[in-house]
């Protein structure tokens, strides 16, 4: 069960440091907002296993959305507060019944006319009905400093932090990443843009609950490097798109605790769970097309697509020594229809397909979404 | 659940810190008082240097007014002249537009100052209203003394900031730097009226082209909130451990919009600004027409 008083003391917290603010902030701009969806979806294959015969349901997903927007009057600088709280009511799979807790701080502040600092935290709480021990709480933090070069070159540093904790099971290793980044944005005019982004990653433990690393000494340790160009251009009035390429390499690092704990095992039946231990030892090639086309002032149609080629370097899947290969191909087509000013219809459409020649990994699965958006 | 764990064990004290804050408020006020003298004192210089630029454009423009006049009245039909003459309009325009630039930047930075001013002298009120109350209740003849001079030095300060508002509240207008001189013959005032009718269809031009523009800021702003929509229902189907989009996007959308809106209401400003100036350029036109008709009834006299 939701423990409520949990959520109604952290509630008042945020409500009394708020109203404590009002008089410290008395220059800037506020604004409270309040948004949601509430989605019926189904899905075939909602546990993305092999056999999607076990996993098929529908369910209901709420998500509340109240936010508070403070801006400074000469945009020195401005911040936004909010916390979302999600449902998500399975109808025959109740073990995955769960409430999440979002919360997020995302502010910027000026340095100096073109340096831009920004700072970004979300924490997170997800709490299962039943799967107690797959609970966690997980933080990212992101800093970055933004400096304009000229009005059409920007320049990006900054630093991100992940920590995930699965605090109800002792077999389930915290993941923990730090990630250095620096990106580069030029825009062609005040729309079309490109941007190179390169990261280094050093990541240790299980990113998603169930996976085998389950150890006492520490947890398998990786460092990832990742290159990513995205081009995004606006043809006329109603016609958005993005392509972006991405390659990531990761490699465990070369110690004695890794040595201990390189050993692969099969798949597990959790929601989430994409393909265990597939955050390590791999190479991969990444496209993504994104368009987005806006038919009217009331309707627009959007697609999101991703081609993922992931190859392992050591992961040996049958006798004849073949390494793991897995295609994943994802598609989501949504349709938004807005009415009455503050609501709109969504529907949509989620393919997904791994295809692997590890046959505990292929999985098939599609969901239909519809849902009510609303703003206020 | 450690961090609920630990809120339900530590509530008490959480609160008593937040009582703290509230102890604290008066500390803040001084700061934000300390940090508005900074800001106030930053937009004055920048108000007086934005001025003494706005007097050199002046200047500029008054010199190439007058070699437009040289050439007008010469009035050869020379091709040297006339391409001369269209390069110095084209100058007269820019030196038009800083001017009008200018104007509007003076115009910002004293609304932002009038709210600043206004800011200050609700917190000294504030704080005026607290020292009051100490005064009242102290007993000690030198604390009393201390006190009260504090209050002296804060009721002269709002004075200060009281003037500086009542100043700033005559708003400066907005200049069509063309006017009637002592000594202006016929000729002169009639190609005086010639340039505010060219700067006037100058004006038309760019309130179209700003307009085209506006629209298709606004075209642009729905789209960006629509991607912005699309990714927010995609954070409900895809986990960010899947790692599919850069959450970033989401950030960089949202300061796009923002930069878009603050280009459209920069433009809005330009718009109005436009149609006054047209507006004193058409008056001007007509006193213009009126002091020549003066100037033709004089001479038939």
């Amino acid at each position: 069960m939701v423990n409520f008083k949990n959520i109604y003391i952290m509630l008042t917290l945020v409500l009394l440091i708020l109203i404590n603010c009002k008089n410290v902030y008395a220059q800037q701009e506020r604004a409270f907002y309040f948004s949601g969806n509430i989605n019926q979806e189904y899905s075939n294959n909602w546990l993305r296993l092999p056999d999607s015969s076990s996993s098929k349901d529908g369910r209901l997903l709420s998500s509340i959305i109240i936010g508070y927007n403070l801006n400074n009057i000469l945009q020195r600088w401005g911040f936004d507060l909010s916390y979302e709280n999600r449902y998500l009511h399975y109808y025959n799979l109740n073990n995955y019944r769960r409430m999440e807790h979002h919360f997020s701080i995302n502010g910027s502040i000026n340095l100096d006319t073109n340096n831009i600092l920004f700072l970004y935290n979300s924490f997170s709480i997800r709490n299962y009905d039943k799967l107690k021990l797959d609970n966690y709480i997980r933080n990212i933090v992101d800093i970055y400093d933004r400096i304009d070069l000229t009005h059409q070159l920007h320049f990006l540093i900054g630093y991100k932090n992940w920590i995930k904790n699965y605090q109800n099971s002792s077999l389930l290793e915290s993941y923990l990443s730090h990630r250095l980044f620096t990106k580069i944005n030029y825009y062609f005019n005040s729309t079309d843009y490109a941007r190179v982004k390169l990261e280094y990653q050093l990541h240790r433990g299980n990113l998603y609950p169930g996976s085998s690393l389950i150890n006492s000494t520490g947890g398998l340790t990786g460092s990832r490097y990742y290159a990513e160009i995205l081009i995004n251009k606006l043809w006329g009035k109603n016609l958005l798109t993005e392509f972006a390429y991405k390659f990531e390499s990761d490699q465990p690092n070369d110690n004695s605790s890794n040595q201990n704990q390189n050993n692969f095992q099969g798949d597990e039946n959790f929601e989430d769970l994409l393909i265990e231990d597939a955050d390590f030892d791999y190479l991969k090639n990444q496209f993504n097309i994104t368009l987005l086309v806006k038919i009217n002032e009331k309707l627009s149609l959007f697609s999101f697509n991703v081609f993922q080629f992931k190859n392992f370097n050591s992961w040996i899947v049958n006798s004849n020594e073949d390494l793991r290969s897995d295609i994943l191909f994802y598609n989501s087509l949504m349709m938004k229809y807005k009415f009455m000013s503050s609501l709109s219809l969504n529907l949509s459409f989620n393919l997904e397909n791994d295809i692997s020649n590890l046959n505990q990994a292929k999985y098939n699965s599609y969901k239909i979404t519809s849902g009510i958006h609303f703003e206020f | 659940m450690q961090m609920t764990n630990f809120l339900q064990k530590y509530y008490p004290f959480v609160l008593i810190f937040i009582l703290l804050l509230y102890v604290q408020k008066s500390l803040c006020q001084v700061k934000a008082i300390d940090s508005l003298r900074i800001s106030i004192a930053t937009d004055e210089i920048v108000l007086s240097k934005l001025k003494s630029q706005k007097e050199t454009i002046s200047e500029l423009f008054k010199s190439i007014n007058n070699k437009i006049y040289e050439i007008k009245l010469k009035n050869t039909g020379n091709l040297l002249n006339n391409i001369k003459l269209s390069q110095y309009l084209k100058e007269s325009n820019l030196y038009a537009d800083s001017i009008e630039t200018i104007n509007s930047l003076v115009n910002r930075i004293l609304l932002s100052l009038n709210n600043k001013y206004n800011s200050v002298i609700t917190i000294l009120n504030g704080m005026i209203l607290t020292e009051q109350e100490k005064f009242k209740k102290e007993t000690v003849a030198q604390k009393k003394i201390d006190i009260f001079n504090n209050i002296q030095d804060m009721e002269k300060e709002k004075q200060k900031f009281l003037d500086k508002l009542n100043i700033n509240t005559t708003k400066i207008n907005i200049e069509t730097p063309v006017e009637i001189e002592a000594g202006d013959s016929f000729e002169s005032v009639k190609l005086k009226i010639d340039i505010l009718y060219d700067r006037i269809n100058y004006i038309d031009k760019e309130r179209n082209r700003l307009s085209e523009s506006q629209n298709e800021l606004k075209s642009e702003i729905l789209i960006y909130q629509d991607m912005l929509d699309f990714l927010a229902e995609l954070r409900l189907n895809i986990d960010e451990e899947q790692d599919f989009y850069d959450r970033d996007r989401v950030n960089q959308l949202r300061y796009q919009i923002r930069d878009i809106k603050s280009e459209l209401s920069d433009n809005e400003i330009k718009l109005k600004n436009m149609g006054v100036e047209k507006n004193k350029c058409l008056y001007k036109i007509d006193k213009f027409k009126n002091y020549l008709d003066k100037l033709l009834k004089s001479s038939n006299k």
